[in-house]
C-alpha cells in the first residue's frame, strides 16, 4: 500500500522535484563560489538551507497535500483498501524526505569541499545536522499544517508573517529560534549544540503536526475536504475587507504609538525660546566652546523658524561629536525605539563649517516635521534652499552667489528631477543653487513667500498613516519664472563675480575602463589634468548601483593625485555611479566634477 | 451458496450536525444477490455505503459483513468489498491501464488479465487519460476497478447517475452480466426505478433514513393495488398514499370489490413513489 502511495505520488510529481533539483543543483555552484569568501565552506549549506529549504517546503506541501484535496481525490483514495492515517503520513513523511534529501547531499558536499581547508569533526557535521534538520521539520510542518487549511492557507501564511512582523518589530530576526538555527552563526558553531532553540521548535513542528492530522482525521476527513473548497466570493470579499481594515489600524496605531523623546544626560543643553540642542559631552567635561556656538546659533535658528514656518512641535536635537568623520560629512543617526533628530559630526576639526551644519541639522528637523514629505523630489530644491536660506539670511555667505554663478544656470526639466541634478552638481554647487533659487521665489513674490513656505512644511504636522500620504502638498510657484529669474540672477553674478571666476581652474577628468583577467573584470584608471599641466588633488567618489538603488547613495572615495588606478576589480555589467571632488579654492569648497553613471563594459 | 447474509445491518444511526441522516436503518442482503436500494436523494443512501466502506462511522447499531459484527472496517475486511461511487474522482492525469496499476497496489487478490479483460469488455479505452473520458467510460472504469480484485462484495453507490439512457442499459447489463459471472454479491444504490428493477432481486426502500420497505419486488407487487371507485376500506387494507393501497397478496386474491371499484396492480415506481412520499408502513407478511 505504502509502495504504491509512494509511486503515485512520484509519478505525479516527478518532473517538478527534477526541475527543482537543478534548480538546487544550480544554486548550490553559486552559494559554493560565493562561500570561499565567507569564511566557511558552510554558509552555503546555511543558505541553501534557508532558501532551497524554504522553496522546497512550499513546493512538496502545494503538491502533495493541497493538490490532492483541492482536486478531491482524497475521496478515491479513501474507497481504497488504506487507511486516512497512512495516506496522511505517507505525504508528509515523503514531503520531508524531498526537502532534508537535497540538504543532506549539500551537507555532504561542503563536508567534502571543505576538508583539509577548515576542522571538520563529526560533531560539527552532528550540530550542522540537527540545526539544518529542525529548522526543515519545523517549516514543513508549518507548511503540512497550512496545506491542510485548504484554501484558508494563504490566510495561515499572511497570519504567520504578520506575527513575525510584529514580533521582530520587539525582535531582532536572529532572535526568533527558529532563524536562530540558521543564522549566519549557523556555519561557524563547531561544539554547542543550541539544544534549548532544537527543543522549541521540535515541540513547535510535533504541535504543527498534530493540527494537521487533527484537520485530516476529524470528521473522517470530512473537515479537510470542506476546507480545500474553493473560497466563495464571499469569503474573498470578507477576507480582502479584514486586510484592509488590518492595514488601517497597523497604520493608525503606528501612528498613535508615541516614541519616547530621546535625552541624553551627558549633553550641554543650548537653548533658544522653547528649543534646545544638545552637546553631547564625556562626564567630566563639558562642550568646546566653539560647539557651544554652533549648537546656540543651531538652536536659535530653529526656533526663529518654528515662529516663522508655524511648527506646533520640534524634536530634541542632539549632536554628537565625532572626530572619525571628515569634517564634511554630517551623520544622522537611526533611532529605533526613541524620537528626535540626532547628528553627528565632527565639531573639533578645524575645517568643520558650522554653517554648513546648521543648514543641514534645519534640513533634516524639516524632514522629521514633515515625515520626510520634504525629500520629495518634485520639492526638494525648494526645501533643502529653504533650509539653506534660512541659515543664510541673516548674515549672506557672498560666496553661495559665486558658487551659483559657476554652477549656472538650470532648467526646468533639472528641477523637475532635483535629485539626479544634485547628484551631478555635488552639494556645494547644489545648495547654493538652491538657496539663490529660493532667493528667486521670494523676490518673485515678497508677500505671499512666508505662506507659501508655511502651506509646504508648517502648520499641523502630518500624520504618518496612508491616509495622508494620499494628500501631497505641493509648491504653488510658476516653474518657469522661477528658470527665468535665475538664469537672470547668474548671467548677473557671472558678471559681477568674472574675476573670481576666471580664477577657477580648469581641469578636465577622465575615467577609463580597462578590462583585466580573462575578460571577466574591469580596472577603472582615472585622472585629472588641469589646463596649466599642474598636478590636481582630486578625490573619486562611486558606488556601485544595485537595481533598486535610489538617489540617495553611499560613495567610497579614494583620494590621490594626478592619474591612478581605483582599489576595485568590478565585474563585467556592474551599474557604477563615478565623481570627482576637487578642492576650489576659488569657490571656498569641494566642487563635484564628471559625475556619471553607467554600466561597466 | 451460504446463508449468511454478505450484509445486516441493525438499528444504524448517524447524524450530520442536525440532520439525522440514518434512523435506525435495518437491512439484509444475501450472498449472490443484486440488491438494489432506492431512496430519494438525500435518503441516507450514499451514507449507508459509506459507512459499510468504512469511509464514515455509525454513531450506533451494528454492523455484519460476511457474518461477522465489524465495529471498525478494517483494511483486509476492505479489500474484499468492491466499491463504485457516484462521483469518479480519479487521478485526471492518469490512463485506465496506470490507475488498474495504481490500485492493484492495494489489493493482493488483484487480477490484471481479469481487469485488461473487463476493460475491453466494457470497452474502455485504455490509454486515455481518465480526464479525457465521459461519465458513462469512467462508471465503467470504475466497475472494472471494484471487480478485477475479485471481491466477495460490491458496493455502488448511484454508478449510472448523470449517465444518458443507453448507457445506463448498458452498464446495467455488464453489471448483471459479471454478478452472474462470477457470484458475487452487488448492494445498488440507486433513484432510478426501472434500472433497480431491471438488475435487483431484492430491493430495500429507504426515507429519512429509515427502510420503508425490504424484500422482493414480485412481494412487494402484489401487496400493493391502486384503488378507485367508491369504497369503504375494510381494516386489513392500510392506504400507503393517495389510491395506493397495501395489503397480503392473499386478501387481495378473496376480496369482493363492489361495482365500480377498480383495483388495479401497480409497478414498482408507483410502489417507490407512495413509499418514498409517507410515514405509513406495513411490511407484508
Amino acid at each position: 500500500m505504502t509502495r504504491a502511495l509512494i509511486r503515485k505520488e512520484l509519478r505525479e510529481h516527478l518532473w517538478l522535484f527534477l526541475a527543482l533539483m537543478a534548480l538546487h543543483a544550480l544554486t548550490l555552484m553559486g552559494l559554493l563560489s560565493q562561500a570561499r569568501d565567507d569564511g566557511s565552506v558552510f554558509t552555503a549549506l546555511q543558505q541553501f538551507t534557508v532558501s532551497m529549504g524554504v522553496l522546497g517546503v512550499l513546493v512538496a506541501n502545494s503538491r502533495l497535500v493541497v493538490r490532492e484535496y483541492s482536486g478531491r481525490t482524497q475521496l478515491f483514495l479513501e474507497t481504497l483498501p488504506v487507511t486516512r492515517l497512512r495516506i496522511l503520513t505517507v505525504k508528509l513523511l515523503l514531503g520531508f524526505a524531498t526537502v532534508l534529501l537535497p540538504v543532506a547531499i549539500v551537507l555532504g558536499i561542503c563536508a567534502l569541499a571543505g576538508q583539509g581547508r577548515e576542522p571538520i569533526t563529526p560533531r560539527y557535521l552532528a550540530i550542522l545536522a540537527l540545526r539544518s534538520g529542525v529548522f526543515l521539520l519545523t517549516f514543513h510542518a508549518l507548511g503540512f499544517l497550512a496545506g491542510m487549511l485548504g484554501r484558508y492557507r494563504y490566510v495561515f501564511w499572511a497570519g504567520c508573517f504578520y506575527l513575525m512582523s510584529v514580533v521582530m518589530k520587539k525582535e531582532s530576526f536572529d532572535n526568533i529560534p527558529l532563524f536562530r538555527l540558521v543564522d549566519q552563526r549557523m556555519a561557524f558553531e563547531r561544539n554547542v549544540f543550541p539544544l534549548l532553540d532544537l527543543g522549541v521548535m521540535t515541540a513547535v513542528a510535533i504541535l504543527c503536526l498534530a493540527a494537521a492530522f487533527a484537520l485530516g482525521l476529524m470528521q473522517e476527513g470530512g473537515l479537510a475536504a470542506n476546507l480545500a473548497r474553493k473560497m466563495s466570493h464571499r469569503e474573498k470579499v470578507f477576507f480582502g475587507g479584514l486586510l484592509l481594515i488590518i492595514i488601517v489600524i497597523e497604520s493608525t496605531v503606528d501612528e498613535r504609538r508615541k516614541r519616547p523623546r530621546f535625552d541624553l544626560a551627558a549633553a550641554t543643553r543650548s537653548t533658544a525660546g522653547a528649543t534646545f540642542v544638545g552637546i553631547a559631552t564625556t562626564d567630566d567635561e563639558d562642550a568646546p566652546e566653539a560647539a557651544m556656538a554652533v549648537g546656540t546659533a543651531l538652536a536659535e535658528d530653529l526656533e526663529s523658524l518654528r515662529i516663522w514656518l508655524d511648527l506646533r512641535e520640534l524634536p530634541p536635537v542632539f549632536v554628537v561629536p565625532d572626530s572619525s568623520l571628515d569634517p564634511s560629512q554630517f551623520v544622522r543617526a537611526e533611532l529605533e525605539d526613541t524620537d528626535g533628530v540626532v547628528m553627528k559630526a565632527g565639531l573639533s576639526d578645524p575645517a568643520f563649517d558650522g554653517r554648513w551644519f546648521r543648514t543641514t541639522a534645519v534640513d533634516e528637523v524639516l524632514a522629521w516635521y514633515s515625515r520626510n514629505r520634504s525629500r520629495r523630489e518634485a520639492v526638494s530644491w525648494f526645501t533643502a534652499g529653504l533650509s539653506g536660506w534660512w541659515v543664510d539670511r541673516l548674515e549672506p555667505d557672498p560666496r553661495l552667489r559665486l558658487r551659483a554663478a559657476a554652477a549656472g544656470p538650470v532648467t526646468r526639466e533639472e528641477l523637475r528631477d532635483w535629485l539626479t541634478t544634485r547628484e551631478k552638481l555635488g552639494p556645494c554647487l547644489a545648495q547654493a543653487v538652491e538657496v539663490g533659487l529660493v532667493e528667486v521665489v521670494k523676490e518673485q513674490n515678497p508677500d505671499g513667500f512666508q505662506a507659501l513656505a508655511t502651506r509646504l512644511l508648517g502648520g499641523e504636522r502630518p500624520g504618518q498613516d496612508f491616509r495622508a500620504s494620499l494628500f501631497r502638498k505641493s509648491v504653488e510657484v510658476d516653474l518657469d519664472q522661477v528658470v527665468k529669474g535665475f538664469a537672470k540672477r547668474v548671467a548677473a553674478d557671472r558678471l559681477a563675480f568674472a574675476e573670481d571666476l576666471a580664477k577657477r581652474q580648469q581641469v578636465t577628468t577622465q575615467l577609463d575602463a580597462k578590462v583585466v583577467g580573462r575578460g571577466s573584470g574591469i580596472e577603472l584608471h582615472h585622472a585629472v589634468q588641469s589646463d596649466g599641466g599642474d598636478p590636481v588633488d582630486y578625490t573619486v567618489r562611486y558606488a556601485t548601483l544595485k537595481p533598486w538603488a535610489g538617489e540617495k547613495l553611499t560613495l567610497l572615495s579614494f583620494s590621490t593625485q594626478g592619474s591612478g588606478v581605483l582599489p576595485q576589480v568590478f565585474p563585467r555589467g556592474t551599474r557604477l555611479f563615478s565623481s570627482f571632488d576637487i578642492d576650489e579654492p576659488a569657490l571656498g569648497c569641494v566642487v563635484r566634477h564628471g559625475a556619471q553613471r553607467q554600466e561597466l563594459q | 451458496m451460504s446463508t449468511t447474509p454478505a450484509i445486516r445491518l441493525t438499528g444504524l444511526r448517524r447524524r450530520f450536525g442536525k440532520l439525522q441522516a440514518l434512523d435506525g436503518l435495518s437491512l439484509e442482503v444475501r450472498q449472490g444477490e443484486v440488491y438494489g436500494f432506492l431512496g430519494r436523494n438525500g435518503a441516507g443512501k450514499t451514507t449507508t455505503l459509506k459507512l459499510l466502506m468504512g469511509i464514515l462511522h455509525a454513531d450506533s447499531g451494528d454492523i455484519e459483513l460476511f457474518g461477522e459484527r465489524v465495529k471498525k472496517v478494517t483494511v483486509p475486511l476492505k479489500r474484499r468489498i468492491g466499491y463504485v461511487s457516484q462521483e469518479q474522482n480519479f487521478y485526471p492525469w492518469m490512463t485506465a491501464l496506470q490507475l488498474g496499476k495504481f490500485v492493484s497496489g492495494f489489493y493482493p487478490t488483484w487480477d490484471e488479465p481479469e481487469f485488461k479483460r473487463l476493460l475491453a469488455l466494457l470497452d474502455v479505452p485504455l490509454e486515455r487519460r481518465a480526464s479525457e473520458l465521459s461519465g458513462g467510460t469512467r462508471s465503467k472504469l470504475g466497475l472494472a476497478l471494484a471487480f478485477a480484485p475479485h471481491p466477495s462484495l460490491v458496493l455502488l453507490d448511484e454508478p449510472t447517475a448523470g449517465l444518458d439512457p443507453v448507457a445506463r442499459a448498458e452498464f446495467n447489463e455488464l453489471l448483471v452480466r459479471v454478478v452472474r459471472e462470477r457470484g458475487t454479491t452487488a448492494f445498488f444504490s440507486s433513484h432510478i426505478v426501472d434500472e433497480v428493477q431491471q438488475v435487483a432481486h431484492r430491493v430495500g426502500i429507504i426515507q429519512a433514513g429509515k427502510m420503508r420497505f425490504e424484500g422482493e419486488i414480485a412481494l412487494l407487487l402484489s401487496t400493493l393495488r391502486r384503488l378507485t371507485g367508491p369504497f369503504e376500506l375494510p381494516q386489513s387494507f392500510t392506504v400507503v398514499r393517495g389510491d395506493i393501497v397495501q395489503a397480503d397478496a392473499a386478501l387481495w386474491e378473496q376480496m369482493q370489490w363492489p361495482a365500480g371499484v377498480v383495483a388495479a396492480t401497480v409497478d414498482l415506481e408507483d410502489a417507490f413513489l407512495a413509499f418514498a412520499r409517507t410515514d405509513a408502513v406495513r411490511l407484508p407478511a
